[in-house]
């Protein structure tokens, strides 16, 4: 099975282990995930602040390019690309002036506009669809017995109501899918805060605050580490705890679905990260 | 429809202006802080989001452009699922942004958060000589960034850490090639969609 795959510009840069895992896992899974060609970045926080236009002709852009390959599914690993592609996608299936405006440009620019025929979905939500979570079951090999884990969404994979495909308030898909690759999965009131992740360079000061609250409440939650489904959050949580006594790792969920894989490449996953996880997972016997 | 601000012959208020720029009904709002309460910025907020509504309702445009919240605002849309009459705070507070810098009232204390973001976007047009349209940039980014702010130092053991693991490649993607252009054609429109 093939589906068509948008990285986003963190997946080819500060969250590379991301990208290596998800294709690793997706392949233990059957799944070829094809990248889409001359892909664009989102535009992200800086667009949807500053610019109409380009908030919406930026990530279109992309859907333009999925169509033209023929791909009914494109899947976005990174929760900030997932939601701006996602509600761009649903502006142009509720034919609102703008998004028309935009398809209008990106037309006469690209010789095409978006239809509204792609699936847009992030890799969790792939994964739990039964065919998949069924095959997750059976490649645990090597269960994450004893990782106290808290999951953390945070805000662009549940917000709004249109780009959510868990509960808004209490999204379950990361808990499960946790339990399942063996973990202790720990439970704490701020898995859908958020990371503050589009500050972290002009007011660091404040994501210091925002970071320290998050990791202090999953150490009072009896959580080791925190897993999270988005590079921003995970990188903004991984280099931000400056003010925490005992920093904690941040990994990826398809990391850890990858390590209880036992997949061989895991420890090259863990080596990029710059809170180091791996006297954690060594002291488990984990890797 | 806005009943404190009604408008003046001829022009429409603040607050009608400010409805039909971010498509929210904030004449709605009735200030059940709902919004506030989840706000995960707001202990750095000079005034909650349901008070940016109030004072759009009462057309108080120069306290709401002076004011810090929109702009540290990070769009996390808690606001904007909680809120009973359908309001997405987020979209009003971008709206505000976007205001401010047409009007070029930024408030001076939060003129980098605005830099960040314009360097950000136009980081994506490419750069001379080693290109890289349409995608992030971060060493040309940071670069330029630390450019303008004169802030050399901070950061630079995490940018040093970065490099080490290969998470910071020193020169940009150039991804585009039978599409090359198409990303500059795209911000030109958005240049032309905003002239007077």
């Amino acid at each position: 099975m093939k589906l068509g795959y948008y990285p986003g510009c963190s997946l080819h840069s500060t969250a590379a282990e991301y990208n290596m895992a998800t294709e690793a896992v997706f392949t233990a899974l059957g799944v070829e995930l094809a990248e889409l060609p001359e892909w664009n970045c989102c535009g992200a926080t800086a667009g949807h602040s500053t610019d109409r236009f380009l908030a919406l002709a930026l990530p279109l852009r992309n859907l333009v390019i999925a169509e033209v390959e023929q791909q009914k599914e494109l899947v976005l690993p990174c929760a900030a690309c997932y939601n701006l592609v996602k509600a761009a996608d649903h502006y142009v299936r509720e034919g609102t002036p703008e998004a028309k405006d935009a398809n209008e440009e990106l037309k006469s620019i690209m010789g095409a506009p978006y239809n509204g025929t792609v699936n847009v979905t992030h890799p969790l939500e792939v994964i739990m669809r039964k065919e998949f979570i069924d095959k997750v079951q059976t490649n645990v090999k090597n269960p994450l017995q004893g990782l106290k884990v808290v999951p953390y969404y945070g805000c662009l994979l549940t917000r709004p109501t249109y780009v959510a495909f868990d509960d808004v308030e209490q999204p379950q898909a990361m808990d499960q899918l946790m339990r399942l690759a063996g973990a202790d999965v720990k439970k704490w009131s701020y898995k859908t805060d958020c990371c503050g992740g589009s500050l972290t360079v002009p007011r660091t000061d404040v994501v210091y605050e925002i970071t320290k609250n998050l990791v202090s409440a999953a150490q009072r939650a009896g959580a080791d580490a925190i897993v999270t489904a988005c590079p921003l959050c995970q990188m903004t949580l991984e280099t931000r705890q400056k003010e925490i006594e005992k920093p904690i790792p941040i990994f990826f969920f398809t990391e850890l679905l990858g390590i209880s894989f036992g997949h061989p490449e895991a420890k090259k996953w863990m080596k990029k990260h710059i809170t180091d996880p791996i006297p954690l997972l060594t002291s488990l016997h984990l890797l | 429809m806005s009943t404190v601000n009604q408008p003046t012959k001829g022009k429409a208020s603040f607050c009608q202006e400010i409805e039909e720029k971010s498509h929210q009904p904030i004449s709605a709002c009735y200030h059940c802080m709902k919004c506030a309460g989840g706000c995960p910025i707001n202990f750095v907020m000079e005034h909650n989001n349901y008070e940016i509504l109030r004072m759009i309702q009462l057309g108080e445009k120069d306290k709401v452009y002076k004011s810090n919240t929109p702009w540290l605002c990070v769009g996390c849309k808690t606001c904007a699922v909680r809120c009973p009459n359908g309001i997405d705070t987020s979209k009003v507070m971008d709206t505000i942004k976007m205001e401010t810098i047409a009007e070029d009232k930024i408030p001076a204390s939060h003129y980098n958060i605005k830099l960040f973001y314009e360097l950000f976007l136009d980081s994506m047009k490419g750069f001379p000589v080693i290109g890289g349209e349409g995608r992030g940039y971060e060493v040309g980014l940071m670069g330029l960034y630390k450019f303008c702010t004169g802030d050399f130092l901070a950061d630079m053991d995490l940018g040093k850490e970065m490099t080490k693991r290969g998470k910071m490649p020193f020169l940009p993607h150039n991804a585009l090639k039978r599409r090359k252009g198409e990303i500059k054609k795209i911000f030109q429109r958005a240049k032309e969609k905003k002239a007077p």
